[in-house]
């Protein structure tokens, strides 16, 4: 975690009691965005894909939120802090345009994840992760690649569902998505599990 | 990622974790609600959550590297049961239609997940049973030492054995060291020690630390045994760390005793790391930086976001003031270095990086709590 946690001075020019009461605050936001953290960055990253940019947006709504000059109570601090940074989060696609973006960040991260692993066990997981993908039903098969290659909304997934016959609604199309992850996952870890041991 | 606990994540939580991530990516398509922030703030709080949540955006990543996947035609999309099939009421409802189509070397890996943990179990069981009857049938032919060392706080202790091997003991720690004909053992009881092992296959050496066991295949490696638990990092060669035996500090174990691994033995090789703590955790092994794990030798101490907490209890091997942290200040992270000869300065300087204040008391009591107003 890359927290540039020291706390900000007030800005001079101020008076001295508000400065104190800033400085207050800024503590108390400081220790709410600690506590809410790893929560906040797993949030990011589902929407931005790279665990990086990830930090760094949330680094960002923690820098915003300070700069706010409003008492708040902890229990709305966080639904605050979720929007900030999912606002944060949306100029930033909006500047770049998100397809883009994703593909930026599997170039600059590992596809392994933060621990680079040997080339090889890269290839082999990336073979598997085929092989738990070609064993999808079909239909969950055919959203999942509309979603994941070909990136396209829901909305335009379920059109091109019923362009092939299958009726579903968008609610089951994400259904279909979550599925494919849970299935995956399992894949994977089965795999993991055997390989282990035959080493 | 090599996860040391590669089904530790339960089926209900895989399920949350996937909605969520296909939920909070479905990007710019709709915003969540205050309720759903809420739901979601409450649901990430869990750290076990949070980690399936992130091992699935994390296997999303690498989706795109993966190869053109063959799309279904409208025959298959048609005959397609399988999809809209209620998975809750049949957990492994995909699996059975994989096992229809099996793959050359795949067959069949879910159902018989069990087996290789049992087999496993079995292996370790068989294992320590070796172990410990050579233990217990010492030859006398061979020379065989048992001792015990213990250094001061502030005190680095190099230990010189007969076999070739040697330790380096870090501050307030304290080993015993039981060598047989045919085994090398160690104990770490507490505290840090540097191990460089010289290899003999036919009189292996392990080292016991907390809940865990490592075994040498020629090497140098570090292992820290904390509060937290136990961290082991190799700088050359590669070692096994397995699931110690239950009862290994306190008594001579019987097979009756012996844990069930609630995690796998795993190997790690030069410049990687991993920990496990009790009753059964253990972390995914990680890339390190192997010089900064063992620059205690020299005199400093690094940390790359630590808790002040697990930095205090580690700096305090080497400073004999006891510390308190008030709330709120252990889970502070620390990212730096801290000299073995410095550590009153780097204690007194906490204010300039931390918003905490430091105190001490005549009777050189330190107490450390977030500063107020």
């Amino acid at each position: 975690m890359k927290v540039r946690a020291a706390v900000p001075e007030a800005e001079s020019g101020e008076e001295a009691a508000p400065k104190a009461a800033s400085a207050t605050r800024a503590e108390q936001v400081l220790r709410l965005f600690l506590a809410h953290h790893a929560r906040l960055v797993s949030f990011l990253r589902a929407r931005v894909g790279s665990q990086q940019e990830a930090e760094d947006l949330a680094q960002r709504a923690y820098e915003e939120l300070l700069a706010v000059r409003r008492e708040e109570t902890a229990s709305f601090f966080a639904s605050y802090l979720y929007r900030t940074a999912t606002n944060l989060a949306i100029n930033r696609s909006k500047e770049q345009g998100r397809a883009r973006r994703y593909r930026d960040a599997l170039e600059h991260e590992p596809l392994t994840g933060p621990s680079p692993e040997p080339l090889w066990l890269a290839r082999e997981r990336l073979e598997l992760l085929g092989e738990a993908l070609e064993r999808l039903p079909a239909k969950i098969r055919l959203v999942f690649i509309l979603r994941y290659f070909e990136e396209l909304p829901y909305d335009e997934i379920v059109v091109r569902m019923a362009a092939e016959d299958v009726m579903i609604d968008r609610r089951t199309a994400m259904r279909y998505v979550e599925r494919a992850l849970v299935h995956c996952q399992k894949f994977m870890a089965a795999a993991d599990a055997r390989r282990r041991f035959e080493r | 990622m090599k996860s040391s606990q590669p089904s530790g994540i339960s089926g209900s939580r895989l399920e949350s974790a996937a909605a969520w991530l296909v939920k909070l990516e479905a990007f710019g398509e709709a915003h969540l609600s205050p309720e759903e922030l809420q739901a979601w703030d409450d649901w990430a709080a869990d750290e076990d959550n949070r980690a399936a949540f992130d091992e699935l955006a994390g296997l999303r990543q690498q989706f795109k590297a993966v190869g053109p996947v063959r799309r279904p035609t409208q025959a298959e999309l048609i005959a397609d049961e399988m999809s809209d099939r209620d998975p809750g009421a049949s957990p492994v409802a995909m699996m059975p239609e994989l096992g229809a189509r099996r793959n050359r070397h795949l067959a069949a890996v879910g159902p018989s997940r069990w087996a290789f943990a049992v087999a496993a179990s079995a292996l370790l069981a068989l294992s320590f049973a070796i172990a410990f009857y050579s233990f217990y049938t010492p030859s006398r032919a061979q020379p065989t030492l048992t001792a015990r060392y213990s250094t001061r706080t502030g005190e680095q202790r190099h230990l010189a054995l007969p076999d070739g091997s040697s330790i380096t003991m870090g501050g307030s720690s304290r080993l015993s060291v039981a060598y047989t004909a045919k085994q090398r053992n160690v104990t770490l009881e507490r505290g840090e020690a540097l191990f460089a092992v010289a290899h003999n296959a036919a009189r292996p050496f392990h080292v016991y630390a907390g809940s865990g066991v490592i075994t040498d295949l020629g090497t140098r490696f570090n292992v820290l045994r904390s509060a937290e638990g136990v961290t082991v990092t190799v700088t050359e060669g590669v070692v096994w760390v397995a699931p110690a035996p239950v009862s290994h500090d306190s008594r001579p174990p019987e097979l009756s005793q012996l844990a069930t691994p609630r995690w796998l033995p795993v190997q790690i090789a030069h410049g990687e790391a991993m920990s496990y703590r009790s009753p059964g955790q253990a972390s995914a092994v990680e890339r390190v930086d192997a010089k900064l794990a063992t620059a205690w030798v020299r005199g400093t101490l690094v940390y790359d976001r630590r808790p002040l907490s697990q930095v205090i209890e580690d700096v305090t091997r080497y400073w004999s003031h006891p510390v308190t942290l008030g709330p709120g200040t252990g889970e502070l992270l620390y990212s730096g270095t801290v000299g073995e000869r410095h550590i009153d300065a780097w204690v007194r300087g906490l204010p300039n990086i931390f918003p905490v204040s430091v105190t001490e008391t005549n009777g050189g009591k330190v107490s450390i709590r977030m500063r107020e107003h």
